[in-house]
């Protein structure tokens, strides 16, 4: 494992919970982390992301008056935010494949579920330091690719047909490849 | 008819620049899981404390939720304080209320709202993370009883057509 210095990184915290908030941030302040932003709701996360560089972002599903998947939306929509590739890491409780395929299809980079551990939050900060998901943008998506194999290595017969012409994958079938990725990648 | 002419997709690989901003030989922090497990250690009877008043709460809500289970509202808040229990049940050394609410946000948020219609399955969960708060039973009629919560929500949400 790579060794990092997270006091460099710069983390906005997300949830309506005071005390999940102190959860996440005890976490993270462990781990070395002091650029540790907080909002209580997502309105309040676009007013910070508009105006700090945040690297990552810890975000909560369930908040009123917008909940996590709506602020993700908006964070992929650009206009509002300093950064619009920012990571998203989902923190949940809804663990079900419908809420998975929900968050990903609303562009989040990773999906942790309640209740939070070191491990399991050191784990998608890896993923989101070592293995960024590229992004892709088609006429109904933005947001990262929601297949993270690395298919490089692959040496045998070309199965599917679009894979010899991505630039010719149209929209749809490009979604309809990257809900199957992403329940394979959930299971 | 005509096709409908389609965007092809864009790929768009952002420089990593995470990697190049925190990659380290020598760390600050040498054992940053092993400390955060301490640190979470360390505010455990706080989250005791939270744990007690978000059952309290939950409780709270489900006598409203008794009296309209069909005000959105009303399932919206118990649904809330279900996932904060989630939350917090395991970093408060109370696994098996972690177990129940999970079992309860199952039934809170499957799909048809079938919690509306079997009221008597909320309350049943919400007394069983009241008394797994305050261990008032063995660990053997936890266990029993979780398992019994749980097939029953599977159930009625593998019934949702």
């Amino acid at each position: 494992m790579d060794q990092y210095d997270f006091s460099r990184l710069a983390v906005l915290v997300v949830d309506d919970s005071y005390h999940m908030r102190r959860l996440v941030k005890t976490i993270l302040e462990a781990f070395g982390c002091t650029n540790i932003y907080e909002a209580e709701s997502g309105p309040d996360a676009l007013d910070l992301l508009a105006k700090m560089p945040i690297d990552v972002v810890v975000l909560d599903w369930l908040m009123d008056p917008m909940d996590g998947i709506e602020t993700t939306r908006r964070i992929r929509s650009g206009g509002e935010v300093h950064n619009p590739y920012v990571p998203v890491i989902m923190l949940t409780g809804h663990t079900t494949m419908s809420c998975i395929l929900a968050a990903r299809e609303a562009g989040v980079t990773e999906y942790l579920a309640k209740p939070v551990t070191p491990k399991g939050l050191m784990s998608r900060l890896q993923l989101v330091i070592e293995k960024p998901r590229p992004f892709v943008r088609t006429s109904v998506f933005f947001g990262p690719d929601r297949r993270r194999k690395d298919s490089s290595f692959y040496r045998g017969p070309e199965r599917r047909e679009d894979e010899k012409k991505p630039a010719q994958k149209t929209a749809d079938e490009a979604n309809m490849f990257e809900i199957e990725d992403s329940a394979e990648d959930a299971a | 008819m005509a096709k409908k002419a389609q965007k092809p997709i864009e790929f768009i690989t952002p420089p990593n620049v995470l990697r190049a901003k925190l990659a380290t030989a020598s760390p600050a922090v040498k054992n940053p899981l092993a400390l955060a497990d301490e640190a979470l250690k360390s505010i455990s009877d706080d989250c005791k404390t939270w744990l007690h008043d978000e059952i309290e709460t939950l409780h709270h809500h489900r006598l409203a939720f008794a009296k309209t289970p069909e005000d959105e509202g009303t399932l919206k808040d118990l649904t809330a304080t279900a996932m904060e229990i989630k939350g917090l049940a395991i970093p408060a050394g109370c696994e098996d209320a972690d177990a129940f609410a999970a079992s309860l946000l199952n039934l809170l948020t499957a799909p048809g709202s079938p919690a509306k219609s079997h009221v008597d399955l909320v309350e049943a969960h919400v007394d069983a993370i009241r008394a797994a708060r305050d261990k008032k039973h063995s660990p053997k009629v936890v266990a029993a009883l979780a398992a019994e919560l749980t097939a029953q929500t599977s159930d009625l949400a593998a019934d949702v057509p």
